[in-house]
């Protein structure tokens, strides 16, 4: 537990209460649709989120937002978008009926991931800098509680039913386990044994442990890789338990699971390869080449195919699931950061970071069909409201 | 807290630290559920050998590239012929900066030295790996010891270069932990020659258990042996650094 107070949810209610600032931000440039479907591209260097029609796949609109948005969160049943504004430690909440900012609450230090619950009612936020996770009524647009305990909180899972939420720590080899209601850690799940040093002092290295816990689609098993201990672990979910560790290749980021549940697909960025693990058998069924510094992996066309974003060399490496082997490469006009698959499986939507651009991927043909451009400073990711969004 | 205080017991009751760990009821007596307070009275009990450090925490924006010191810091090519490698530590990319050096270094099939004389040792699983670089598979290579058993540590190959041949390794008193491990392994399975000075003598692992975001505890935990290699008190090389060896590095 950290040495940090804890916060009672009273004191909360009025810290929030406080810094709700109600700030009114960008003029719309135009009203979304409200059968549309539309892409959210966090900029981080010009603060705004910028709103892209996925049927025109044009510009609609950027939307300001805090200092450095790492990541958007979308609440369809609320119509509400939330940026985590991870260099002011605020969250800004957006009312999408508007799209002006209804809301900007000041969490703890630096927030960046974020994770909605199955109602899309809740909204989880890890707090990185601080070990703590906020958690947001969306309805209210307040911080309702914040739980301490955890270490170096990076991705934040749901259980199915939302009661629970599992927080991969990046600074540690276990899982933390949340009680949404009662706000606090109730349990620890090992994933990896404890580092092993031999070495005069100790190591001032940066530690990779655990990045996040990737749930199936049935919600039963979760599987979380350790960066540093180079393997898998698959959790029982009902039980909390560890049921099997799966040996990966060098420096496993996180899994990324087929919308379909039938395989997670894990890059490993010590080696560059890319292992696929399936969920029936547990096993690891095919280790394929990757590329350097890959950020992510966007399945779609029936989940046949999957794109893995190869961050250092401007492109996505095309595997096919039913071969089991990389069958291409798109070159892509600037640093790939995070996609999105569109819920169709069609479109995979990429931010490019250094260009201002979105490059559009027509999945089918495995082909870069066009790129958004001048979406604002840095795009950093891509979110749609019923995709499987992820960031970095 | 019960974490903390079953790894320390669990690790820490093994070599080089007093059995008489705090319990899991004296310390939630005495720190109800602050962590940080349990691995306060854990370090204290070990009189100075479990140690707490500051968590060095990540720019997350650049922890997935693997941000890293080198760790084989120069590649020599001696006037006698040999091809030294510089290995300083046991970072990141460990494994596949040693494995590109020695393509680079034995792509004539000249031989090879190893210089770690300025490598205090790192992270012990890579070191496994980087081991078997040039030994090739070796069943049960090493032991690790604690109170209740003694565990065997095979060395699984990955290599395009096992079984390296004629080679030198470089040590001195900068050598310690996975560093010495390592040239002792060689020494061992490969029949590496050992020149410069006595290693440090460190041959234990260290365990390190997050104790909250901002702190984590350096448990002494198993100790390491090589059969047939002596380690406790150090390495002592029966040769001397040749003369055209790589500089002695600046520690």
């Amino acid at each position: 537990m950290s040495r940090r107070a804890t916060l009672s949810p009273s004191a909360i209610v009025s810290l929030s209460a406080a810094v709700v600032a109600g700030i009114l931000t960008a003029a719309p440039a135009a009203a979304l649709e409200p059968e549309g479907q539309y892409l959210y591209v966090p900029n981080r260097s010009s603060s705004d989120v910028a709103v892209i029609d996925h049927a025109t796949q044009r510009l609609i609109a950027r939307i300001e937002v805090g200092k450095v948005p790492h990541q958007v969160a979308v609440s369809d049943r609320l119509g509400k978008l939330v940026a985590s504004n991870t260099a002011d430690n605020t969250i800004s909440i957006i009312d999408l009926a508007t799209l002006r900012a209804e809301a900007t609450l000041t969490l703890d230090h630096e927030p960046e991931h974020m994770e909605l619950s199955p109602n899309g009612l809740v909204l989880a936020v890890g707090n990185i800098g601080a070990g703590t996770v906020s958690l947001i009524s969306l309805e209210e647009s307040r911080e309702v509680a914040r739980v301490d305990g955890l270490f170096e909180p990076h991705n934040l899972t749901f259980s199915a039913d939302g009661s629970l939420l599992y927080v991969a720590n990046l600074g540690a080899e276990h899982i933390s386990v949340v009680d949404v209601a009662a706000a606090r850690v109730v349990n620890e799940i090992p994933v990896a044994e404890p580092t092993a040093l031999a070495a005069k002092g100790g190591t001032t290295e940066e530690y990779q442990g655990i990045i996040n816990v990737t749930r199936t689609p049935d919600g039963r098993l979760g599987f979380a890789a350790h960066g540093e201990g180079n393997v898998m672990a698959v959790i029982d979910l009902d039980s909390q338990e560890k049921i099997k560790s799966l040996e990966l290749g060098e420096l496993p980021w996180r899994a990324y699971s087929t919308a379909d549940g039938r395989f997670m697909l894990v890059p490993n960025n010590g080696d560059a390869t890319v292992s696929v693990i399936s969920t029936s058998s547990l096993e690891v069924v095919a280790t394929l080449p990757g590329a350097e510094d890959m950020t992510g992996i966007n399945t779609g066309w029936f989940e046949t195919l999957a794109f893995v974003i190869g961050r250092a060399d401007n492109k996505l490496v095309v595997l096919d699931l039913v071969a089991m082997k990389a069958v291409g490469e798109i070159a892509l006009p600037g640093t790939p950061e995070t996609g999105v698959t569109s819920p169709d499986g069609k479109t995979i939507y990429v931010a490019l970071s250094d260009t201002d651009q979105v490059a559009v991927i027509d999945v089918r043909r495995r082909e870069l069909v066009k790129t958004i451009d001048d979406v604002g400073d840095e795009p950093w990711g891509a979110a749609m409201a019923g995709a499987l969004n992820y960031c970095h | 807290m019960a974490r903390i205080v079953r790894a320390a017991a669990d690790y820490g009751s093994v070599y080089g630290t007093p059995a008489e760990l705090p319990s899991l009821a004296s310390v939630k007596q005495a720190c109800g559920t602050d962590a940080l307070c349990a691995a306060r009275e854990i370090v204290a009990a070990s009189e100075g050998r479990v140690r707490l450090e500051p968590v060095a925490h990540p720019e997350t924006d650049t922890i997935r590239w693997a941000e890293t010191a080198p760790s084989v810091t120069a590649v020599h090519v001696g006037l006698d012929g040999r091809r030294w490698i510089v290995l300083d530590g046991f970072g990141r990319k460990a494994v596949r900066e040693t494995a590109e050096a020695m393509s680079e270094a034995g792509a004539d099939g000249a031989p090879l030295g190893l210089d770690l004389r300025g490598n205090a040792g790192g992270d012990f699983g890579r070191m496994l790996k980087l081991a078997s670089l040039f030994t090739g598979n070796v069943k049960d290579a090493l032991l690790l010891i604690d109170k209740e058993e003694r565990k065997s540590v095979s060395l699984d190959a990955k290599s395009d270069f096992p079984g390296v041949r004629n080679m030198l390794v470089l040590v001195g008193p900068g050598t310690a932990s996975s560093a010495e491990v390592l040239a002792a392994l060689l020494q061992r399975y490969i029949g590496a020659r050992l020149a410069g000075g006595r290693t440090a003598g460190k041959d234990h692992l260290t365990r390190v258990i997050a104790v909250d975001h901002d702190w984590r505890l350096l448990v002494p935990a198993e100790r390491i042996e090589v059969p047939g290699v002596g380690l406790a008190g150090g390495l002592r090389p029966a040769e001397d650094v040749p003369e055209h060896a790589p500089p002695e590095p600046h520690s």
